[in-house]
C-alpha cells in the first residue's frame, strides 16, 4: 500500500528528472522527459485535491442556481453524490452536468438588465473556478 | 512503416534525396526537434557529393495540435520564399506514405539561428521585436493573389473573414471539448454579437505568428518565419491580434511576445502595413485570438485523451495552456475583471 500516492508520484517525478533525464542521449528525449515529469507533478496535485476542488465548484454552482431560482428561473435539479461515492470520475460527471446548466443560465441572463446580479454571480463563479484550478506549470 | 526510427529516417531520406538530386547523399547527423507539435520535425546534416548541407524534414504525425494540410503549408513556403519575408527554402513535398509511413516535406536548414527570445537583452528585444512586427506589417501589405495564394487557399469575401474564422474555431471547440467550456461559450456568444467591420484588405494570414515561430541570429536579424501550417487568406488584423495575445508574453506582461510594449508593436505594424487599426474591431480580433488559442488547446487535450496522440506537448497544451487562456478570456470579457491584459471595458 502507498498511503500517500501524490507525494509518491512527486518523488518518482523528481527521480526521473534528477537521474533519468540527464542520462538520456538526445535533446528531444530530454525535453520530452522533462515535460513528462512536470505533468506528473501536476497530476500529483490533482490526485491530492482534485475531488475537493470540484466539490467546492459544485457547492458554488448550487449557490448560483439558488439565486436563479429565487429570481424565478428554473434550473434542472442535480443529484448529490453520497460521501462514500465521491471518486474523481463520479465528481467529474456531476461537475460537467452542472456546468452545462450554468452555461445555459449564463446565456439566458448575460444580456438582461433584470438579471444583472445573477449574471455577476455567474462571472464571480467563473473567476473563483479559474483561481481554484490554477496550475503552477 | 508506422513510426520510423531515427535510423529509418536517416536511410530513407538519404535514398530519397539521392534520387531527387541525382547525387551521392549521406546523412552525417540527425536529430528530432522537440516542440514542433504540428509536425514531427527532424534536422539532418548531409554530405551531398562531398559538400555539407543541412535540411529540415517535416513529417505528418499521427496526431497534432493543429489539424492542417501539408500541401497548404508547403504552398505557403513556396509562395513566400521569393518575397522579402524570410522563410526556409522549400525543396520537396512528398505525399507517398510508403517512404516514411506518412507524407513529409523537406526544406533547407536555417543555420546558426535560434527561436527562444527569453535570453535576449533589452536592446535585443527592441531589435528583434521591431523586425518581427515590421515583417508582419510587410506581409499584411502584400497582395495574396499576386503571390499565387489563390491557387491553394480559399479566397473569402472581405465581409465574411471574421465570421468564417469564428465559425471554424467554434466547430473545433464543439467537436473536441471533453468537458463543457463555460468561458469559451461566453466568449463565442460575445464574438457572435459583436462581429467587426469587413476587412480593410485581403491579406495572407500566417495563422500562428508569435515568438517561437521565427528564427533569428543571436546578434543579427530574423532569418526565417516558420510554421505556416495554419495560413489562410483573411483579415490582417487576425495575425496582429494573435501575435499580441498575452499567452506569448511568457511572464513579462508588459511586453508583447516578450519583446516590445504593445503600443509600440502596433505602431510598427501600422507603419509597415500602411493600415490603421480600428481599435474597437481590433479588440474583437484579440478576443477571437484567445478563443482560437483555447480551441487549439482543447483540441490537443482531446487528441491526448483519445489516444490519437501521445506526445507530452499535447497533454501540456491541453492542460496548462487551456488554464491560462481561460484566464485571459475572463480578463477580457468579465465585468468583474481587473483588466490585467488591457482592452476596453465593454
Amino acid at each position: 500500500m502507498i498511503p500517500y500516492p501524490s507525494s509518491g508520484l512527486k518523488m518518482l517525478a523528481e527521480r526521473v528528472l534528477g537521474t533519468v533525464v540527464p542520462a538520456l542521449g538526445s535533446k528531444y528525449a530530454m525535453s520530452d522527459a522533462a515535460m513528462l515529469t512536470m505533468l506528473m507533478v501536476a497530476l500529483a496535485e490533482e490526485m491530492e485535491s482534485g475531488v475537493a476542488r470540484r466539490l467546492q465548484d459544485i457547492e458554488a454552482m448550487n449557490g448560483v442556481f439558488q439565486i436563479a431560482r429565487e429570481a424565478g428561473i428554473e434550473v434542472a435539479p442535480t443529484e448529490a453524490i453520497a460521501s462514500d461515492q465521491q471518486t474523481l470520475s463520479r465528481v467529474n460527471e456531476l461537475h460537467d452536468e452542472m456546468t452545462v446548466h450554468l452555461m445555459t443560465l449564463h446565456a439566458r441572463v448575460e444580456a438582461s438588465d433584470e438579471y444583472r446580479e445573477l449574471n455577476l454571480a455567474v462571472w464571480r463563479y467563473l473567476h473563483a473556478n479559474a483561481e481554484r484550478h490554477k496550475l503552477a506549470l | 512503416m508506422t513510426q520510423p526510427t531515427l535510423e529509418d529516417v536517416r536511410r530513407e531520406v538519404a535514398n530519397y534525396l539521392a534520387d531527387k538530386w541525382q547525387a551521392s547523399v549521406a546523412v552525417v547527423a540527425i536529430e528530432q526537434i522537440f516542440g514542433g507539435a504540428s509536425r514531427e520535425t527532424y534536422l539532418l546534416q548531409l554530405d551531398v557529393d562531398g559538400a555539407s548541407r543541412g535540411v529540415v524534414l517535416r513529417r505528418d504525425p499521427p496526431s497534432s495540435l493543429i489539424d492542417t494540410e501539408r500541401a497548404l503549408e508547403y504552398g505557403a513556403y513556396a509562395a513566400i520564399y521569393p518575397t522579402s519575408i524570410p522563410v526556409p527554402e522549400p525543396f520537396f513535398l512528398e505525399n507517398d506514405e510508403s517512404i516514411l509511413g506518412a507524407a513529409f516535406s523537406i526544406m533547407g536548414e536555417v543555420a546558426n539561428a535560434i527561436s527562444d527570445v527569453a535570453g535576449l537583452s533589452a536592446a535585443g528585444r527592441q531589435r528583434i521585436g521591431a523586425q518581427k512586427w515590421r515583417l508582419l506589417g510587410n506581409l499584411a501589405a502584400m497582395d495574396p493573389i499576386q503571390l499565387g495564394f489563390d491557387d491553394f487557399c480559399r479566397v473569402p469575401e472581405l465581409e465574411r473573414c471574421a465570421a468564417e474564422q469564428l465559425s471554424y474555431w467554434r466547430s473545433v471547440i464543439e467537436i473536441d471539448e471533453i468537458h463543457p467550456q463555460p468561458v469559451a461559450a461566453a466568449a463565442l456568444r460575445w464574438l457572435e454579437r459583436n462581429l467587426p467591420a469587413p476587412a480593410q484588405k485581403l491579406a495572407v494570414v500566417h495563422g500562428d505568428y508569435r515568438s517561437g515561430n521565427f528564427l533569428y541570429e543571436p546578434e543579427g536579424d530574423i532569418t526565417a518565419v516558420l510554421d505556416w501550417e495554419m495560413c489562410h487568406l483573411g483579415d490582417p488584423m487576425e495575425d496582429l491580434a494573435w501575435s499580441l495575445d498575452p499567452l506569448w508574453c511568457w511572464g513579462n506582461p508588459e511586453l508583447a511576445g516578450n519583446l516590445l510594449p504593445y503600443d509600440q508593436a502596433i505602431a510598427i505594424w501600422e507603419q509597415a502595413s500602411g493600415l490603421i487599426l480600428n481599435r474597437q474591431d481590433f479588440y474583437w480580433w484579440r478576443v477571437f485570438a484567445a478563443v482560437k488559442g483555447l480551441a487549439i488547446w482543447i483540441s490537443s487535450s482531446e487528441d491526448f485523451h483519445s489516444g490519437s496522440g501521445k506526445q507530452s506537448i499535447l497533454a501540456y497544451a491541453g492542460w496548462a495552456m487551456t488554464d491560462r487562456q481561460n484566464r485571459i478570456l475572463l480578463d477580457y470579457l468579465s465585468p468583474l475583471s481587473a483588466r490585467q491584459f488591457g482592452g476596453p471595458r465593454l
